[in-house]
């Protein structure tokens, strides 16, 4: 079949009014979800989740991605409109977004911020469209010694990234890979750490902790934290696109976040947070007006959300062409497609063509359809922003044993859930981030499997791995990503 | 707070690695490896041991409670613990009592400890939540959550 062919198979597909409405539906709810204050990608995504278990493949990936791009741009309203980020990758926009409300140009800011996410979300597409089919070709050529290798790497990224503490995140990680060792042995079948109990025979439902590291942690603290209380009022709420001089005379700015966005999406682990800071902090040193920085400039925004959002497209490019989630919404975003029967990497190029063009095109409408719920919603958002708390959360947890639930039908599932939910506040407690500790979870199988086969292929011998050029220049790629921190914290030593 | 839960956490993180280290030796693993395969148990034991040798090292080094991301009082640790083990109760209930006789007292209890104070808007979400959510599942998209044994809403 030629891309031609392909395009119109896709396209049929889309037409489709399950997928038309699976869009519509996951782009004003990700916006909606993103825009409430400590939910987040993940949790939207979570809540989602089991909806999407009866729904054919089509229309349940473009459910999902409309959520995963949406959610991000949503974080941006309240961070304008009530100086709160909904989303920790908007925390950079609460900087000039809330300076502008402040002066009563709420609606311009949102305008920006709308503008830019969209911007950043297309310019992220068109590199997602170009990158990930040729990484997935490349990815025919890795046999298990580099697909150790590539685990190996992606491990050492999201530890080095993570928020705060790089031993944090290390720990994390490796908590996240044993938590995948639990249950049957693949090459064996032999169970490991079951301890009599037949739930975990089976091993653990990488949703299930998900679900609790994310959704439930984050319902049990809000919980302990809650206290009643009014949103501070701004003025100006609305929607008022950008001029279009003011917008050229920042075409660099937003070029340049979203090469930034999409640059540091593609590395595993690194996600939006990263990208925005990154982002806001190169705007600020380059920008033209950056004295108006921190007190109302729209670069800033621009910076920010362009960034975000750009970070989605990037993401995504190792999660379909390799099958290495980047952060917690591309883990659900891949635990979705498993489920669905489509497993990442060159065969989901090869034999299924149409559902990545399919996704391509989701990502592309909805990132348009940001714009018009940007226009439509600015008022709407902020009387559902008002809905209190408690009952939002309980909505939390209610979908999220069901979701729990409803992946393999077993309510060991949902005891599992709970027990990382109260897991996932433990580590926050202690300043570990819970993202490392699924993304270990997800790569730990293959990573076991890969290591283990490598070495029967080499009759046991860890050297050979060494043999095997594609896994070297990987493994140098991961010790220059160790070395590099060091290196820069001892020269920043001796120069103190 | 003078507690530092950095300290707790880690040094339950690094007992239990090793107690989990240690239980790989037992007999159950003794199983042979063929063709340059190696034990069933190498890998685990390598992330126990990394997950061992980290927990240390941060318990070594925790500086204690001002260190971390939010910190924890009485009340909040109270209120903290009482939703998650509804949570738990609501997880255990499921099986056993079925879905909405398990989720509707579990999803008022959450809201009330939550903080949640108005009753009418409470009473009907409780109810009218969960029962939508089961017949949203076993009738309209047939993912069957568990049944409530003696209260026939088919």
């Amino acid at each position: 079949m030629n891309l031609g062919e392909n395009l119109a198979l896709a396209l049929s597909q889309i037409a489709s009014w399950e997928v038309m409405l699976a869009i519509l539906v996951g782009t004003a709810y990700g916006t909606l979800v993103g825009a409430l204050p400590g939910m987040g990608t993940v949790v939207a995504l979570v809540v989602a989740l089991p909806f999407t278990y009866s729904m054919e493949t089509p229309a349940a990936i473009a459910l999902l991605l409309s959520i995963y791009c949406s959610s991000v741009y949503g974080g941006s309203i309240t961070a304008i409109l009530i100086n709160t980020p909904g989303t920790p990758q908007s925390a950079a926009t609460v900087l000039d977004g809330y300076p502008m409300a402040r002066a009563g140009k709420a609606d311009l800011a949102l305008g920006w911020a709308t503008f830019a996410s969209a911007f950043g979300g297309v310019f992220s597409l068109v590199v997602l469209i170009v990158a990930a089919p040729q990484l997935a070709r490349l990815s025919v050529h890795f046999g298990p010694v580099e697909t150790f290798a590539l685990i190996l790497f992606a491990l050492t990224c999201i530890a080095w990234v993570s928020s705060g503490s790089t031993v944090k995140g290390l720990l994390a990680g490796a908590i996240g890979l044993f938590l995948a060792s639990i249950g049957p042995d693949n090459m064996t079948g032999l169970s490991r750490f079951g301890f009599g109990v037949d739930a975990l025979a089976g091993g653990l439902s990488l949703i299930s902790v998900l679900i609790g590291l994310f959704a439930l942690s984050e319902a049990f603290t809000r919980a302990a934290y809650y206290r009643e209380g009014k949103p501070p009022d701004v003025a100006g709420v609305g929607f008022r696109m950008p001029p279009w001089h003011d917008i050229r005379i920042r075409i660099r700015m937003l070029l340049q976040s979203s090469a930034i966005g999409t640059a540091i999406g593609i590395l595993p682990g690194t996600g939006a947070t990263a990208a925005t800071f990154v982002s806001y902090a190169e705007a600020k040193r380059t920008s033209p007006r950056r004295e108006g920085f921190g007190k109302g400039e729209p670069d800033g925004v621009v910076a920010s959300e362009a960034a975000n959002n750009a970070v989605t497209g990037g993401a995504l490019v190792p999660t379909l062409a390799l099958g290495i989630p980047g952060d917690g919404g591309t883990v659900v975003l891949l635990g979705a497609l498993l489920i669905q029967g489509l497993v990442p990497g060159v065969q989901l190029f090869q034999n299924n063509p149409e559902i990545m063009i399919g996704a391509f095109i989701v990502i592309l409408i909805a990132n348009l359809l940001m714009v018009l719920f940007g226009v439509l919603g600015a008022q709407g958002f902020r009387r559902i922003m008002g809905l209190p708390e408690p009952l939002l959360m309980g909505w939390v947890v209610l979908m999220s044993v069901v979701g729990a639930f409803a992946v393999r039908g077993n309510p060991i599932d949902v005891i599992v859930a709970v027990l990382a939910g109260i897991f996932g506040v433990l580590l926050r407690l202690a300043g570990v981030p819970v993202a490392p500790v699924v993304i270990g979870m997800a790569l730990g199988t293959t990573l076991e499997q890969s290591l283990r086969q490598g070495l029967m292929l080499n009759d046991g011998s860890f050297l050979a791995f060494f043999g095997e050029p594609i896994a070297v220049g990987i493994f140098a790629v991961t010790v220059v990503f160790i070395a590099a921190p060091i290196y820069t914290a001892l020269r920043k030593g001796r120069g103190a | 707070m003078s507690i530092s839960y950095e300290r707790i956490v880690f040094a339950v993180i690094a007992l239990a690695a090793a107690v989990l280290f240690g239980s790989t030796f037992s007999e159950e693993y003794d199983v042979p490896s063929f063709g340059g395969d190696v034990s069933t148990v190498f890998t685990p034991r390598l992330f126990l041991a990394l997950i061992f040798l980290l927990a240390l090292f941060l318990l070594a080094t925790a500086k204690g409670a001002a260190a971390v991301e939010f910190s924890l009082g009485a009340a909040e640790a109270t209120k903290l613990l009482t939703v998650a083990g509804v949570s738990l109760v609501v997880a255990f209930a499921l099986p056993h009592a079925g879905f909405v006789a398990a989720a509707a007292p579990g999803m008022f209890l959450f809201c009330l400890l939550f903080g949640y104070r108005h009753w009418i808007t409470l009473g009907l979400t409780s109810v009218l939540g969960p029962l939508a959510v089961w017949y949203l599942f076993n009738h309209l998209l047939e993912l069957p959550l568990p049944v409530t044994p003696w209260i026939s809403l088919s």
